[in-house]
């Protein structure tokens, strides 16, 4: 008798277990995820040249950290940012370029003052993001350049696979 | 009036040669026909024979009453004629639902709402034509909705907005949720009604989970609640 009242029980509750469906429709949902090379950078920058080392002969350098990159990368794991510059500087005159980096490795300074080709900045770029990476300007002159006139200079920065 | 025709009379055959009535005089307190025939009995003799009947007024117009109210109904019954029989209406609980479109591909990042902001790594993208349609005449259901696509690499997340339902009884929304396999409610306490919503996903992929593909089958189901 006990066994009787424990099946019912059971088959009780497990009607009470399945809801009754009414009515049913279906939709297909497709979520495609390409690759996505996201870059953007701070700036404008400036940078002027106006003293000499103290004690030397030599124009003093000028550094500017003030800007940074942010990246969104879902590519490879081989991913890298590249720099160019659009007309390359006259001789005497050095523009040098480091982008800081954590999802990928720095190559450090690399001199762009003529890098009309573009060259790696930062190689091994992960998936993922990096964000407010700092860019820093290296700004140099010797003496024998004499004066450089104000001249603006785009400098692309890119992120590729 | 007249008429002419064969009658009876105690053993006799006649033939009616005419008839003629007159209207009794008001004065006298009568109202009635005074009937006279001539009657022509076929040995030849012509006789005349008077006959006179007299109704009173109050006699003559209840006859015309009960006429009335006898042959009015009378005469309905013989102009039209009805027959019955037995219609059974049986209405069954009814309960349809359905979605549009058929598919939906949602791009990151190449469908035009794809939004990926560098320095993020979370990138998002939007589609909000979807619309789910219902029908029931029964209390108290609610829509639920799962996918087939386990694991996920991304995530689908999906919400209900500008929902509408004829009379009333649109329901209740819930919240926006990630879809799993698992039934998740969307919409709740729909009443008898039809209604229509919007359906809004969202694809969220972590740029950090690479590229590639998910694809979704999703159930959308009524049930009782």
């Amino acid at each position: 008798m006990k066994k009787l009242t424990l099946i019912i029980a059971l088959v009780a509750l497990s009607a009470f277990a399945f809801q009754v469906v009414l009515a049913q429709a279906t939709q297909l949902v497709t979520l495609e995820v390409k690759v996505v090379n996201k870059i953007n950078i701070s700036g404008p920058v400036s940078m002027t040249i106006d003293d000499v080392v103290p004690g030397g002969a030599d124009l003093q350098p000028v550094s500017n950290n003030a800007t940074s990159y942010n990246i969104t990368h879902n590519g490879s794991a081989t991913g890298k940012i590249t720099a160019e510059i659009n007309s390359p500087l006259p001789t005497g005159i050095k523009l040098e370029l480091t982008l800081a980096s954590t999802l990928g490795t720095s190559k450090g300074i690399q001199d762009i003052s003529s890098a009309t080709t573009a060259i790696d900045v930062v190689d091994g770029i992960n998936q993922g993001k990096d964000a407010t990476q700092m860019i820093t300007y290296d700004f140099s002159a010797t003496p024998e350049a004499g004066v450089f006139a104000s001249t603006t200079k785009t400098v692309t920065l890119t992120v590729t696979d | 009036m007249s008429f002419r025709g064969f009658i009876l009379l105690k053993g006799y055959q006649m033939r009616v040669q005419t008839m003629e009535t007159t209207k009794i005089p008001k004065e006298n307190g009568i109202f009635g026909l005074y009937l006279i025939a001539r009657i022509a009995i076929f040995n030849g003799t012509i006789t005349r024979a008077k006959m006179i009947s007299f109704f009173s007024k109050r006699t003559i117009y209840l006859t015309v009453i009960a006429l009335f109210l006898v042959l009015l109904p009378l005469t309905a019954f013989c102009q039209s004629q009805s027959r019955s029989h037995t219609v059974t209406v049986i209405v069954d609980p009814v309960s349809v639902i359905a979605v549009a479109p058929v598919a939906v591909n949602l791009d990151i990042p190449g469908g035009a709402t794809a939004v990926v902001i560098a320095g993020q790594d979370e990138m998002r993208v939007t589609d909000q034509n979807s619309i789910l349609r219902w029908g029931t005449n029964e209390d108290e259901g609610k829509v639920t909705i799962s996918t087939s696509l386990t694991p996920q690499t991304f995530r689908l997340q999906v919400a209900v907005s500008n929902i509408q339902a004829n009379p009333t009884g649109a329901g209740s929304i819930v919240t926006q949720f990630d879809v799993t396999d698992i039934d998740h409610d969307l919409i709740t306490n729909i009443a008898k009604s039809s209604g229509h919503c919007n359906i809004l996903y969202t694809g969220i992929a972590l740029a950090s989970a690479g590229i590639g593909t998910d694809s979704h089958t999703l159930t959308l189901t009524m049930v009782a609640q």
